[in-house]
């Protein structure tokens, strides 16, 4: 803590100082110890769940590697890392402003429900109408990112409250839309009509749920991220205000604009993952459209930051956990309820390892 | 309007208003101090399950009723744990225990009870009219506390400049702790409150973001115990007519936008009343050296 001490000193110097320690670049091999670190705290929290039901912790823990990492589960395991790592990589950019956007999930979820209501009216469009529902599901997204984002520039409100709060009431207006006007008649269930068949983004490989969607944003999304925003100088600037107030205005900087912009361009890409689970997963919304992606995609992005090879490792790695324990609690019969726990585990451990970095 | 529906509607009212004012009104004394408390709701969902399960097996609600404080205090502990020693995010992880408590009750109870319908208590604590009518003597209490005491002036010294607060003598980090733990013990007993009180019965997830609301319901009061009874009063009144309406079928309102209501006035209020609420100077942050 002996760094803190410069805190109360208003010279440049110091100033100059602090931006740097907090702007210093990501290391690879600290990253790779971390994430392993990680991953054995995680085993150690399942094991030990297992344990109080009865349930052998070796089988359960053998269930879910199997279920993640197994060669005929990696598909579905890249299935669930999809949406991870798209949102995760959305929240990277305002994280590097340290700007907390929480409400991942209820931008995936409102953008899902905006990509399914206009691929239902666009049937017939073929690959334009992917497109625009894609587009239009970001866009959903975005105008629920944006709303906190004004609220915490020109109001001063916290944006992880906002953003919490939006997630609860896009919960209970996607329940309302489901159950009502965007209910289908064909289906018992609260879910929407289909959308256009010709908007299906169909399996690549027969047999599996791999769909083109997943295959560009593993390949394409965390280089493109690590491009714009690790290396460059809107990377820089977004740090500079992370770094703090003093910091901003030392740099000629401000806030306002860029924090809008960050977080608006998280909602928009948490809209794209929804868009893309509605035209390529389960081509129509539900109400377990987001199987806690937009939770699950928060410690990905504070612990990776702009950084291509661990914003893939860390989301593949956490789309394996989430399928393995959806299989070992198919197999083992071990209560649901476990997801949440890790869920949260995750983060505290997210917000250790950052704060550890400094 | 006859006679029999007025009582109706503000009984449900007490009922509505007496969990929050309990958790709000000690939320106000934890964000005076500096602290952002969202483990809240974690603590509440715990004691709610602890005191249900507690009565179930002991047919004593007074067991519940203890069990469920202690289960609210050790939530907190674990948040003073990670926000005051580790010096984590407030705000995220106070979220992330929320989170776990919501997976490890739910676990639980299937472990416990099972699926299906929970068994309805036979022995809770009843009617409770008088305690939960003393609840609304809490925001005054807050008041005398905090602005007409030696302690509240630490209180609020240490949430608007913990630095120099300490550099005068004030613990400003044990101060939060105990704090945080009261908290804790108020949050676990109107957790106990809505399981064995009022119902009888545990759901999942029975708190339902009323943590979270207090949170919200003392930012809206602008950080002043005078105004929290009104913001509660009028929220839980509004709830009220809102239920009673569903049940009479009167007027057909989705009950999601109702469960939704809460969060949209906050947002909407937030938005109006933004900047003119004055937060505690050093709200969310940790105490510095000094």
């Amino acid at each position: 803590m002996k760094r803190a001490r410069y805190r109360r000193s208003s010279s440049g110097e110091t100033i100059l100082l602090r931006s740097a320690r907090r702007i210093k670049s990501y290391n690879m091999l600290n990253n790779v110890f971390l994430t392993l670190l990680f991953l054995i705290i995680l085993t150690t929290i399942v094991g030990l769940l297992a344990l109080m039901t009865g349930a052998n912790p070796l089988d359960v823990l053998y269930w879910i590697l199997w279920g993640g990492f197994s060669p005929q589960q990696i598909p579905e395991t890249l299935l669930r890392a999809s949406p991870i790592l798209i949102i995760a990589s959305g929240l990277a950019v305002p994280y590097m402003a340290r700007v907390w956007n929480i409400g991942s999930e209820g931008q995936l979820i409102f953008g899902a429900l905006g990509a399914a209501w206009i691929g239902i009216h666009l049937s017939g469009w073929g690959s334009f109408g992917i497109l625009i529902a894609v587009l239009f599901g970001g866009l959903c997204g975005l105008i629920w990112a944006l709303i906190p984002g004004l609220l915490r520039v020109y109001r001063g409100s916290n944006e992880v409250l906002t953003t919490l709060m939006m997630n609860y009431i896009a919960i209970y207006m996607a329940s309302y839309l489901l159950n009502g006007p965007l209910k289908s008649r064909a289906s018992l269930f609260p879910e929407t009509d289909l959308v256009g068949r010709d908007l299906w983004l169909d399996p690549l490989f027969p047999g599996t749920r791999i769909h083109a969607g997943i295959l560009i944003s593993l390949a394409l999304l965390p280089l493109a991220i690590h491009i714009l925003f690790g290396r460059s100088l809107i990377g820089l600037r977004l740090r500079i205000i992370g770094a703090g107030e003093v910091q901003a205005r030392y740099f000629k900087l401000s806030p306002g604009l860029i924090v809008i912009l960050s977080m608006i361009f998280s909602g928009f890409m948490a809209g794209v993952a929804g868009s893309l689970e509605v035209l390529g997963v389960h081509h129509r919304a539900l109400p377990t459209i987001s199987q806690g992606y937009g939770y699950l995609a928060i410690p990905v992005a504070m612990i990776s930051g702009p950084s291509a090879p661990m914003l893939l490792i860390a989301s593949i790695g956490l789309g394996g956990v989430t399928n393995g324990v959806t299989v070992a609690q198919m197999i083992v019969g071990i209560p649901s309820g476990m997801m949440y726990i890790l869920q949260g585990f995750l983060l505290i451990m997210a917000l250790i390892i950052i704060k550890i970095r400094g | 309007m006859d006679q029999g529906l007025l009582v109706g509607l503000l009984n449900s009212t007490i009922v509505i208003a007496a969990p929050l004012l309990l958790v709000a009104s000690i939320e106000l004394l934890v964000q005076k101090s500096g602290m952002i408390n969202l483990a809240v709701e974690g603590a509440m969902l715990f004691g709610a399950f602890s005191a249900y399960l507690a009565t179930l097996y002991s047919g004593n609600p007074l067991i519940g009723v203890l069990l469920g404080v202690l289960s609210g205090i050790m939530v907190s502990g674990i948040l003073a744990i990670l926000a005051i020693n580790m010096r984590l995010d407030q705000m995220v992880s106070g979220l992330s225990i929320s989170m776990i408590t919501m997976g490890l009750t739910a676990y639980l109870y299937r472990l416990f009870i099972g699926v299906g319908k929970p068994p309805q208590l036979t022995t809770t604590l009843g009617g409770l009219g008088f305690f939960s009518i003393a609840t609304f003597a809490m925001p005054l209490a807050i008041w005398l506390l905090l602005y007409r005491s030696g302690l509240g002036i630490l209180i609020r010294a240490s949430g608007e400049d913990p630095e120099r607060a300490c550099r005068l003598g004030v613990r400003v980090s044990r101060l939060r702790l105990y704090l945080l733990l009261i908290e804790g013990g108020f949050a676990g007993l109107s957790g106990a409150l809505l399981s064995i009180g009022f119902s009888g019965l545990y759901m999942d997830n029975m708190t339902a973001g009323r943590g979270y609301l207090a949170v919200v319901l003392v930012i809206l009061s602008g950080w002043d115990p005078m105004k929290l009874l009104p913001a509660i009063l009028t929220f839980s009144f509004l709830d009220a007519i809102q239920l009673r309406m569903q049940a009479s079928g009167l007027i057909q309102i989705p009950y999601q936008l109702a469960l939704a209501m809460p969060y949209i006035s906050a947002i909407i209020a937030l938005a109006i009343a933004g900047k003119s609420l004055k937060a505690p100077k050093s709200l969310a942050t940790h105490e510095g050296p000094c």
